[in-house]
C-alpha cells in the first residue's frame, strides 16, 4: 500500500483562460457550401482551371526570382505546347501523375462483379509512374531525377525549368513551387517577444487542445481513456500542476473521426460479437455511439468551447469540404453557444485577448501585461483525408506524413489530389483549398501517429523566423494522445492517456497503430 | 481522518451497492472539491486497509515522460535543409490509470511525477478499465443540478447556453441553473401529449363521419382550413400562414412568428432536459414525445372552430395548457397562444388578441355550423372526396394535404421508438370508430392481418391487427369468396399426399421466463383414403366456421355467395393454385395462427 501525498485544493479556484473566435477574413475562406453553390452538375475541369489561374502568378513570381539570374537565360513559355525544342525554358502547369496502380473508374466498370474486388491499395506508388505537366493547352511528360526528388502529387501547380528531349519528354533541371504564402495574421512583436514569453509567463499562455479519432462506438471502445480525457480537460484529473495546465486550455478542437465506422457495419451482427466477461464496457454507456458522444461532448462543452469537425469515419458526406454536423445531432450539447460545428477543412481565427487574460490573472505575473499582447492566430484544421490521400502517391521512406503536410503549405494547396483521387465538391469558379495565406497552426487529424514540425519560408527574405506549426494529431482511440498547442509560442505538448494493468479498449488496436508508426517513420 | 459522511457513503456504495466510487462521484456526492475527494479516498483506504472489508484502489499517476524528439524518425532525413527547429523536443506528459499492483511500474516510466492519487475505490480489483465510466452517469446528473465549478470543474467564461433560450435566466456559467429553473415546468409536456394524442386525429384519413362534416367547411369557408391544416404540422410554414390569416393579426404576429419558430425549435430541446436525470437511453424515448406539445394546442382549436358542438372534447384538455403555461389556451388563435406561452413580456398584448379571435371564431363557427346544417349526408361524402382527390382545389386545401404528408414523413423519420409509440395509438383510434365510409366514398371493411416480426432475441412474434380497406360496392362481394378460396387450398405434400391441417398446442418459455401456450395448426400429410374423409371434414368445418363468420360480419346476404364459392372451391382448387403462386403460401401463413383467429 503506497502512501500518498495529499493533493492540495487550490486556494482560489482556477480560472480557465479564454480565447475568442474572430470572424474569418476573405483570405481564410469558409468551406461551407451554400445552397447557391450546392450543385453537382459542374465538371471537375473547372477546379483545375481555377487552381492554375489562382496559383500561376505566385509560382511565376517565385520562378522568375529564382531563374532570371541564370546565365543561360531560360525562356519563359506561356503554354506547355509552346515549348521550344532543345532550348532551355520554363513553363508553369498542373502536375498529373500517371500511375498504373491508381484506381481507375474504367477498370471499376469493366471489373467482373462476381469476383470480390481486391482491397484498396495502401499505395499507388510504383516504378512505372510518370509525371506529366499540363495546362489548358496540353501536357508534357516530365523526366529527370529532379522530378522524382520533388515528390509531387497530382494537382500541384509547379514551374519546371528544362529542355525538351528528342523523344518529346521534358528533361527537368529545376522545379519551383508557389512556396509559403504570407501569413494570415499580423506578426506579434517579432520573435524576441516570443522568447520572453517562454521564459517568464508561459504559465499563463493560452492553449488549444486538439484531438482526433475518439472512435466512439468501435468494438473495443477506449471508454476509460475518453473518460480520463474528459476529466483532464475539465480540470478535475491530476494534481495541481495538471489542473493548472488544464485551466490554460481555452478550447478543444475535435479533428474528425469522433464516431467509429466499424459500428455501422456491425450493427446487424451485434449478438454474434462475443461479450467481454463480466460487465462489459458496452454496458456503461448507452450503446448508441451518438448518444455516448454527445454525453461526453456535453461534459466538455460545459467546461470549455468545443469545435467539432466531421472526419472520414463520421456520419457525414464523403465529398471534401465535409459540411458541419447538424447541431441537433448532439442533443443537449447543441444548446451551448460555445459549441461549434465546423466544416472539415476549416479555418479558425482565434484571438487571445490581452485584457482578458490579465484580468483573469489578477496580475499574478507582474509582467503579464507586457508579455501578453493580444495575439490572433489562424488555425487551419483538417481531419486528415487530404494528407492520407497524398500519402498513397509517395514512397514513404523519403516522404512522411509530416513532410507531406509541410509540402501542402509550400504548394499552397491543402488538397491537391482532390478531384483526382479524393472526393471533392465540383466547384465552378473557385478552389477554396488554395491557401491564399499560411496559417499559424496547421492541424491535421486522423493521423496514425503524432508528429509536429515548424515550417518556415525557404527564401528567408524578410520573413525569417515566422513559422507555421504543423501538428499531426493521432487517433485518440489508438494512441490516447491529446495535443496541446500553445497559442502564443506555438509550442506543442502531448498528453498521453493510458491504462496499465487493466484491460481496456483501444489498446487492442495497437497493431494498426504500429502500422502507423511504420507509416510515419518509413 | 475520513469525514463521517464520506465514510458512510463509501461503505454504502462499496459494500452494499457494490459500486465503484471515483473521486468525481465522491466529490459530487459530498459536494466537495475533487482534490478533497481524492484525499478522502486515500484516507478511507488507509482507514479500512486492515479491516475485514478491504476496498481496492485504482490509481492515477500523472507526470512527465521522456520527451519525444521530433528529429530522427518523425522527420524525413532528406529535408535537412529546412530548419533547425526540427530538433525541438515536445514536452510529453502522461496520465496513467493503473491498479495497485502495477503502481510502482507505472511510476517508473515518469521522469517527473506530478501527482499520484486514488482514482477510484471498488469492492474488488478492477480488471476492466471501462468500469470507471459507470459513476459518470451520477456525476452528470449532479453536474446538471449543482454548480460543477465548486467541485473543481474549470469552466470557461465563454461557455454559454445558446441565445434561443429565454434570457430571464442568468447566463454566464449558470448553464446548470438554467436547467434547474426550467425543470419544474417541464413535466407538463409529458402530461399533455397523452391527452392530445387521444384527441389528435391521426387517423383522420380513415374518416370518421364527423370528419366528413369538417370537410365541408374546409371547402366552403376560406379562412378556416388554413389554420387547421397548416398550423397543425409545420412550424416552418407558420409565417406564410400568418400573412394570409387576416390583416389584423398580421403586423403583430409576424415578428412573433419568427420568434416562435425559434422558440419552438428550442422547446424541443428543452423538453428532453428532464431526461438528463434519467438514463441516456430514455432521452431518445422522450424526444419524440416532446414534439407533440407544440402541436397540441392547435389541435384543440381545430376541433373547436368548425364544430362548436364538439366542445366537450375541448373542455377536457383546454385547462391543461392553461395551468401548465400561462393563460393562453382559451384563445383560438394558436399563434398568439404560443407567443404567450413562451415569453412573458407579451402578456399585455394577449388579452386584446384573445378578444378579437374569439369574436372571429364565433362568427366562423356559426357560419360553419350553419353550413353543416345545410348538408345532407350524401353531400358530405362527396365534398370530402373532392377535397382529397381533386388536384385543382384551392391552394389551402392542397397545402393541407402536403402538410399531412410532411407529418407522415416526419413521423416515420422519428425512429423506431416513435413508431412504436404511434402505431398502437393509431390502432386504438381506429377501433373506436364505427366508420366504414372512406374518403373516396366507398365503404370500408375491417380486415384482419397479421404480421410477423423477429424480435431482438431472435424469437418470432406474430401480431394480429386489423385495418380498414375500402371496398367498392361491387367488389365487396366477390372479394370475399376469393379469400376463402385461397384459404381453402389444400396443399399437397412432397410425398404427393394431401395434407391436413392439424391443430396442435405447444408451450414456449419466453425470454422472461413466462410460459406461453400457443395454439397453432400445421399440415400433416394424409393417405389417399383418409383424404376423402378429411375433405369432408374440412368442408364441414369450414361451413360451420363460415356461418359463425358471416354472423359476425354484416348480415347482408353473403350466404348465397358463400355457397357458390364453396362449390367452386373444390373444383377450382387446382386452378387457383396455378393462378396464384402465392396462394398456398398465404394459406399456410394464415393457418399458422389458428383457424379461428384468421377467419374473423
Amino acid at each position: 500500500m503506497a502512501t500518498l501525498d495529499s493533493i492540495p485544493t487550490p486556494s482560489c479556484p482556477l480560472v480557465r483562460s479564454t480565447s475568442t473566435v474572430v470572424p474569418s477574413t476573405e483570405t481564410t475562406p469558409s468551406f461551407l457550401i451554400d445552397p447557391k453553390n450546392k450543385s453537382y452538375k459542374h465538371q471537375y475541369a473547372n477546379i483545375y482551371f481555377t487552381r492554375l489561374t489562382m496559383l500561376r502568378s505566385a509560382v511565376e513570381e517565385r520562378a522568375r526570382a529564382r531563374w532570371d539570374g541564370l546565365q543561360s537565360e531560360p525562356l519563359h513559355v506561356a503554354r506547355v505546347l509552346d515549348i521550344v525544342k532543345s532550348q532551355l525554358c520554363w513553363v508553369i502547369g498542373t502536375v498529373y501523375m500517371d500511375m498504373p496502380l491508381k484506381p481507375n473508374v474504367l477498370e471499376d466498370i469493366g471489373r467482373d462483379h462476381s469476383i470480390p474486388a481486391p482491397p484498396p491499395r495502401e499505395k499507388f506508388y510504383c516504378d512505372e509512374d510518370s509525371v506529366m505537366l499540363e495546362d489548358e493547352s496540353g501536357r508534357i511528360k516530365l523526366v529527370g531525377n529532379r522530378v522524382s526528388e520533388e515528390r509531387l502529387v497530382t494537382g500541384v501547380i509547379v514551374a519546371a525549368l528544362g529542355m525538351e528531349t528528342p523523344t518529346g519528354d521534358f528533361e527537368v533541371v529545376d522545379m519551383c513551387t508557389a512556396g509559403l504564402a504570407t501569413f494570415a495574421e499580423e506578426e506579434i512583436l517579432g520573435s524576441d517577444a516570443m522568447d520572453v514569453d517562454v521564459d517568464f509567463s508561459s504559465t499563463r499562455d493560452e492553449y488549444v487542445a486538439v484531438i482526433s479519432g475518439l472512435s466512439i462506438g468501435s468494438p473495443s471502445p477506449a471508454d476509460a481513456q475518453i473518460q480520463m480525457l474528459v476529466e483532464y480537460l475539465t480540470g478535475e484529473a491530476g494534481g495541481p500542476e495538471d489542473q493548472q495546465l488544464a485551466s490554460q486550455i481555452t478550447r478543444l478542437i475535435i479533428a474528425g473521426n469522433s464516431l467509429s465506422l466499424e459500428e455501422y457495419m456491425e450493427e446487424g451482427e451485434e449478438d454474434k460479437r462475443p461479450r467481454k466477461f463480466g460487465a462489459s464496457a458496452q454496458a456503461n454507456f448507452s450503446p448508441h455511439p451518438n448518444l455516448a458522444l454527445s454525453a461526453h461532448l456535453h461534459d466538455l462543452i460545459s467546461a470549455l468551447p468545443v469545435h467539432i469537425l466531421p472526419g472520414e469515419d463520421d456520419p457525414s458526406g464523403i465529398i471534401l469540404p465535409q459540411q458541419p454536423f447538424p447541431r441537433a445531432m448532439f442533443g443537449k450539447a447543441a444548446t451551448f453557444e460555445s459549441f461549434y460545428c465546423e466544416s472539415n477543412p476549416a479555418w479558425l481565427r482565434v484571438r487571445c485577448d490581452e485584457t482578458e487574460s490579465s484580468i483573469r490573472n489578477e496580475r499574478r505575473t507582474s509582467s503579464s501585461k507586457s508579455n501578453h499582447p493580444p495575439v490572433t492566430r489562424s488555425l487551419l484544421v483538417t481531419s486528415g483525408q487530404p494528407v492520407l490521400d497524398m500519402y498513397k502517391y509517395l514512397p514513404t521512406p523519403p516522404s512522411s506524413l509530416v513532410s507531406i503536410a509541410a509540402s501542402t503549405l509550400r504548394w499552397r494547396h491543402v488538397a491537391p489530389t482532390a478531384p483526382d483521387t479524393l472526393w471533392c465538391h465540383p466547384y465552378r469558379d473557385r478552389d477554396p483549398f488554395v491557401l491564399r495565406k499560411t496559417p499559424d497552426i496547421y492541424l491535421v487529424g486522423g493521423m496514425p501517429k503524432f508528429g509536429t514540425k515548424l515550417v518556415g519560408s525557404e527564401d528567408g527574405s524578410g520573413r525569417a523566423g515566422r513559422c507555421c506549426r504543423i501538428v499531426l494529431v493521432p487517433s485518440f482511440s489508438q494512441t490516447g494522445i491529446l495535443v496541446l498547442v500553445n497559442l502564443r509560442t506555438l509550442e506543442v505538448q502531448c498528453v498521453d492517456f493510458g491504462v496499465e494493468g487493466l484491460s481496456a479498449g483501444g489498446g487492442e488496436q495497437r497493431s494498426s497503430g504500429d502500422d502507423g508508426d511504420a507509416m510515419a517513420e518509413g | 481522518m475520513t469525514s463521517k459522511r464520506a465514510k458512510d457513503f463509501l461503505t454504502k456504495e462499496l459494500f452494499i451497492k457494490k459500486n465503484v466510487v471515483t473521486f468525481r462521484s465522491l466529490s459530487r456526492e459530498l459536494d466537495i472539491h475533487v482534490n478533497d475527494a481524492k484525499n478522502e479516498l486515500a484516507a478511507y483506504l488507509a482507514d479500512t486497509a486492515n479491516t475485514d472489508t478491504p476496498s481496492f484502489a485504482t490509481y492515477m499517476v500523472s507526470g512527465q515522460i521522456a520527451p519525444l524528439h521530433t528529429n530522427g524518425s518523425l522527420l524525413d532525413a532528406m529535408d535537412v535543409s529546412d530548419d533547425d527547429n526540427a530538433h525541438q523536443s515536445v514536452t510529453r506528459s502522461k496520465i496513467v490509470l493503473v491498479d495497485c499492483d502495477g503502481l510502482q511500474d507505472a511510476k517508473a516510466q515518469f521522469t517527473r511525477i506530478h501527482s499520484v492519487y486514488i482514482y477510484s475505490l471498488s469492492p474488488s480489483v478492477l480488471r476492466d478499465a471501462g468500469l470507471i465510466c459507470q459513476p459518470t452517469v451520477n456525476v452528470r446528473n449532479a453536474d446538471t443540478k449543482g454548480n460543477a465549478a465548486l467541485n473543481g470543474k474549470i469552466i470557461s467564461a465563454h461557455v454559454k447556453i445558446r441565445n434561443g433560450l429565454p434570457k430571464n435566466v442568468s447566463a454566464a456559467s449558470s448553464s446548470k441553473t438554467t436547467l434547474d429553473a426550467r425543470k419544474p415546468v417541464m413535466p407538463q409536456p409529458h402530461i399533455l401529449p397523452q391527452k392530445s394524442e387521444q384527441t389528435t386525429d391521426k387517423g383522420k384519413r380513415n374518416e370518421v363521419s364527423k370528419d366528413n362534416v369538417h370537410a365541408k367547411p374546409l371547402a366552403t369557408t376560406k379562412e378556416q382550413p388554413k389554420p387547421t391544416g397548416k398550423l397543425d404540422w409545420s412550424k416552418g410554414k407558420s409565417k406564410e400562414q400568418e400573412i394570409t390569416s387576416g390583416p389584423r393579426v398580421k403586423d403583430k404576429a409576424e415578428p412573433r412568428s419568427r420568434q416562435d419558430t425559434k422558440i419552438s425549435s428550442s422547446s424541443a430541446k428543452l423538453a428532453d432536459k428532464p431526461s438528463g436525470n434519467s438514463d441516456m437511453g430514455l432521452q431518445s424515448m422522450k424526444k419524440p414525445i416532446s414534439k407533440v406539445p407544440a402541436v397540441e394546442p392547435k389541435r384543440t382549436t381545430k376541433r373547436k372552430s368548425p364544430d362548436p358542438s364538439d366542445s366537450d372534447v375541448d373542455v377536457e384538455h383546454k385547462p391543461m395548457p392553461k395551468d401548465g403555461k400561462a393563460m393562453p389556451s382559451a384563445m383560438n388563435h394558436a399563434r398568439v397562444k404560443r407567443g404567450v406561452v413562451v415569453s412573458d413580456d407579451e402578456d399585455e398584448e394577449a388579452p386584446s388578441k384573445l378578444h378579437k379571435n374569439i369574436t372571429r371564431s364565433t362568427s366562423d363557427s356559426e357560419r360553419s355550423l350553419a353550413a353543416m346544417m345545410d348538408i345532407d349526408d350524401d353531400q358530405v361524402v362527396r365534398a370530402s372526396r373532392l377535397s382529397s382527390h381533386r388536384p385543382d382545389v384551392e391552394v389551402d386545401d392542397t397545402g393541407d394535404e402536403v402538410d399531412q404528408t410532411d407529418v407522415d414523413a416526419l413521423i416515420s423519420s422519428l425512429g423506431e421508438e416513435e413508431e412504436e409509440d404511434v402505431k398502437p395509438q393509431a390502432k386504438k383510434r381506429k377501433s373506436k370508430k364505427v366508420i366504414p365510409v372512406g374518403r373516396n366514398g366507398l365503404k370500408k371493411r375491417r380486415i384482419l392481418k397479421s404480421r410477423t416480426t423477429t424480435d431482438a432475441k431472435g424469437y418470432m412474434q406474430t401480431e394480429d391487427y386489423s385495418s380498414y380497406e375500402s371496398v367498392s360496392e361491387e367488389e365487396a362481394v366477390p372479394e370475399e369468396p376469393k379469400k376463402r378460396k385461397s384459404r381453402k387450398v389444400v396443399p399437397v405434400g412432397r410425398n404427393g399426399l394431401k395434407k391436413r391441417r392439424v391443430i396442435k398446442n405447444r408451450t414456449i418459455t419466453d425470454a422472461k421466463g413466462y410460459t406461453h401456450t400457443e395454439e397453432y395448426s400445421s399440415y400433416e400429410s394424409v393417405s389417399e383414403d383418409e383424404a376423402v374423409e378429411v375433405a369432408r371434414d374440412d368442408a364441414k368445418k369450414t361451413k360451420s366456421k363460415k356461418k359463425a363468420e358471416s354472423k359476425s360480419k354484416d348480415e347482408a346476404g353473403d350466404k348465397p355467395v358463400q355457397a357458390n364459392s364453396k362449390i367452386k372451391e373444390t373444383n377450382s382448387l387446382r386452378g387457383t393454385k396455378a393462378k396464384s403462386g402465392k396462394a398456398p403460401k398465404r394459406g399456410g401463413l394464415l393457418n399458422f395462427f389458428g383457424p379461428d383467429k384468421s377467419k374473423k
